[in-house]
C-alpha cells in the first residue's frame, strides 16, 4: 500500500512538473544534497538532524543524510498563494512526506500571514537547513541544532521593515505538533541507555523503546536584522512540551514522563558577510533541558570555499527514572547521566556551477559527558568519533 | 583564427565590463529609485517601490554575462552567492527571485507596457519608451 501511495505521489509531482510550465501560476523548484559519510575513527558517529538522520555506523553510508526536497507555489490570486514542500529523505527510506502546506495571504506589500504546517523558526538556519546550496557547511554544524520539533501547525503573521540603513523582519507565530515517535528522542535516549551487548559484551544494537513529544500553545518571535553586510536575528519561543516514555512493548502504558511542562527556547545568531568573508555564532538556551552553540568562519576564494566551525552542546536536564539509573556509568553525585560534547569540523565547498556545489568535511566529535551520544561499545560512555563526509548540493 | 577569437573575447569581456547598465522603469513610474532601492527590490527585501505600488523585477537568464554584471554591481553577489540567496528565499516561502526574461529586448517591451516592473539593460540598449532611474 505504501509503496501505491509513493507512486502515486510520485506520479502526481510528475504531471505537476509536466504542466509547470504550461501555466504561469504554478511555480515548481526543488533542491536536492547526496551525502556520503564514514567514520574514520570511533564506534559511530551521529549529526543527529533532522528526525535522527545521520548515523554513520560501519562502512560507507550514503543514504541517512541524503534528500530530494520539490516545492511548488501556486499563485491563486495577487494577495492569495499555496506553498507546498515535500521532502524525499534516505532517513525516512526516502518514502516521501509532505514537509510544509500553507497558504499565504499578502495583508499589504511588506505584511503578510501564514497558515499550515509550517516549519519552527527557531535557529537561523531553521527555515533552509535541508537546502544544502544555500549555506557552505556540509551540513549546518548540528550540536547547536538539536531541537527535536522542526515543523508545527500554526499560523504566522510576518512583517518586513525598511528603515533606510536596514531592514528588520518580524514574525509572529503560534501552533502545535504532535510527535509520535519523536524520532530523535527516542534515538538519544536509546543510545543514552538502552544500548544492547550478548553476553560476551558485543554490542547487538537497541532497545526498541518509544518517545513521543507534543508541543502545544507555542508562541514566538523572529526578528531578524540585516545592515548591509551585518545581520542580527532574535528568536524567542515559550510553550508546553510534553514528553513520555514507552518501554519495548509497554503499548500505551508510559514508563515514564506523561506530564505537560512550561518550555522557552530562545536562539541568538549574529553574522557578517563581507567580501570574501563569512563569520557567523548562534547561540540557544532551551530553558531547564540545554544550551548549544556554534561559530564557523568561512573564507570565499574563487569557486573554492574553506571553512572551520567549533559547535558545542552541554545538558542540563538529570532526570532520574522510577527505580534510579541503571545504565552503569552514572554521575556519582545525582545519579544521572549527564550530556556534554562538542565537534570541530573542517571543510570546504567547491561550486561546479552557480546551482551546483560539492563539499567534503571532517568532523572531530569529542564526548565530554557521561551519557553515550551515540554507539559505545566498549560501554563507558564515552563516544569520541571522527567522521569524514562528502555530498553533492544542487538547486533545480 | 584562434588567436583572433581570443581577442575577439578579450575585447567582448572587457566591453562587457565596462558597459554601464541603466535600470529602467516605465515611463508612467513616479517613485523614487534610488540604489539602495534597486538593491532591495532584486533581493526581495522590499515589493514595494515608494509611492507603494507592487514592485516587479526582472532579470535576464542565468550565465549571460550582463545579469552577472549588474548582480555584482547592484546586489554585490557573484552568481553563487545569488543562487544561494534565492534558494534561501524561495524555500522558505520568503520570497520568489526576479522574474528571468529571454534578453534586454523583452525586458525593454515588458517595462514599457508594464507599470509595475523594473528591469536593466546595458545602457545602449536603452529605448525612449522606458525611463532610466539609475546605473551601475
Amino acid at each position: 500500500m505504501r509503496k501505491h501511495v509513493t507512486t502515486l505521489v510520485g506520479s502526481c509531482l510528475v504531471v505537476i512538473a509536466a504542466s509547470a510550465t504550461a501555466d504561469d501560476n504554478l511555480r515548481i523548484s526543488g533542491f536536492a544534497s547526496l551525502v556520503g559519510g564514514t567514520t574514520l575513527d570511533g564506534d559511530g558517529y551521529w549529526a543527529r538532524l533532522p528526525d535522527a538522520a545521520g548515523q554513520y555506523a560501519t562502512g560507507w553510508d550514503f543514504q541517512t543524510e541524503s534528500r530530494v526536497g520539490l516545492q511548488g507555489i501556486y499563485t491563486i490570486d495577487k494577495k492569495l498563494s499555496l506553498t507546498g514542500q515535500l521532502m524525499i529523505r534516505g532517513v525516512n527510506d526516502f518514502e516521501p512526506q509532505m514537509e510544509w502546506l500553507y497558504a499565504t495571504y499578502r495583508v499589504t506589500p511588506d505584511a503578510s500571514v501564514t497558515a499550515g504546517r509550517i516549519r519552527l523558526p527557531v535557529y537561523h538556519y531553521s527555515d533552509y537547513m535541508d537546502v544544502g546550496i544555500a549555506y557552505p557547511w556540509l551540513r549546518v554544524p548540528s550540536d547547536a541544532y538539536s531541537l527535536a520539533l522542526t515543523n508545527i501547525h500554526g499560523i504566522s503573521f510576518n512583517y518586513n521593515l525598511d528603515w533606510d540603513v536596514g531592514t528588520t523582519s518580524f514574525k509572529f507565530y503560534t501552533g502545535q505538533q504532535h510527535t509520535d515517535p519523536n524520532k530523535l528522542i527516542t534515538a538519544i535516549e536509546q543510545y543514552k541507555t538502552e544500548q544492547l551487548y550478548d553476553d560476551s559484551g558485543k554490542y547487538r544494537g537497541v532497545r526498541d523503546i518509544r518517545t513521543t513529544k507534543d508541543y502545544e500553545d507555542l508562541k514566538g518571535i523572529v526578528v531578524d536584522t540585516q545592515i548591509d553586510w551585518f545581520n542580527v536575528r532574535l528568536s524567542y519561543l515559550t510553550g508546553k512540551e510534553k514528553f513520555t516514555y514507552y518501554a519495548e512493548g509497554a503499548g500505551s502504558t508510559p514508563l515514564f514522563g506523561g506530564a505537560w511542562a512550561d518550555t522557552r527556547f530562545i536562539d541568538v545568531s549574529v553574522s557578517a558577510d563581507y567580501g570574501s568573508i563569512f563569520a557567523i555564532a548562534e547561540y540557544n538556551d532551551y530553558d531547564n533541558i540545554y544550551s548549544s552553540w556554534f561559530t564557523s568562519l568561512v573564507y570565499r576564494t574563487g569557486n573554492w570555499s574553506p571553512y572551520v566551525f567549533y559547535s558545542d552542546f552541554k545538558g542540563v536536564l538529570r532526570f532520574i527514572a522510577p527505580g534510579g539509573v541503571t545504565a552503569g556509568f552514572e554521575d556519582g553525585v545525582t545519579g544521572s547521566l549527564d550530556d556534554k560534547y562538542h565537534s570541530i569540523g573542517i571543510g570546504v565547498r567547491y561550486n561546479l556551477n552557480p546551482r551546483t556545489a560539492i563539499k567534503a568535511e571532517i568532523t572531530d566529535f569529542t564526548d565530554e559527558g557521561d551519557a553515550a551520544v551515540f554507539i559505545d561499545k566498549d560501554r563507558d560512555g564515552n563516544s569520541d568519533a571522527t567522521a569524514f563526509a562528502v555530498s553533492l548540493d544542487i538547486a533545480f | 583564427m584562434k588567436k583572433l577569437n581570443t581577442l575577439l573575447a578579450s575585447l567582448l569581456l572587457s566591453a562587457s565590463a565596462c558597459a554601464e547598465i541603466a535600470v529602467i522603469v516605465n515611463p508612467g513610474n513616479s517613485a523614487d529609485i534610488s540604489a539602495d532601492d534597486v538593491k532591495k527590490i532584486y533581493l526581495g527585501k522590499i515589493s514595494s517601490f515608494s509611492d507603494g505600488k507592487d514592485a516587479l523585477p526582472l532579470t535576464l537568464k542565468e550565465g549571460n554575462a550582463l545579469r552577472g554584471d549588474f548582480n555584482q554591481r547592484a546586489l554585490g553577489k557573484d552568481d553563487v552567492r545569488y543562487v544561494a540567496y534565492w534558494s534561501k528565499m524561495l524555500f522558505t516561502g520568503a520570497g520568489v527571485p526576479p522574474k528571468e526574461m529571454d534578453s534586454e529586448q523583452a525586458i525593454v517591451e515588458l517595462v514599457a507596457t508594464n507599470p509595475n516592473t523594473i528591469g536593466f539593460v546595458d545602457s545602449a540598449n536603452v529605448s525612449p519608451n522606458v525611463k532610466v532611474v539609475t546605473s551601475f
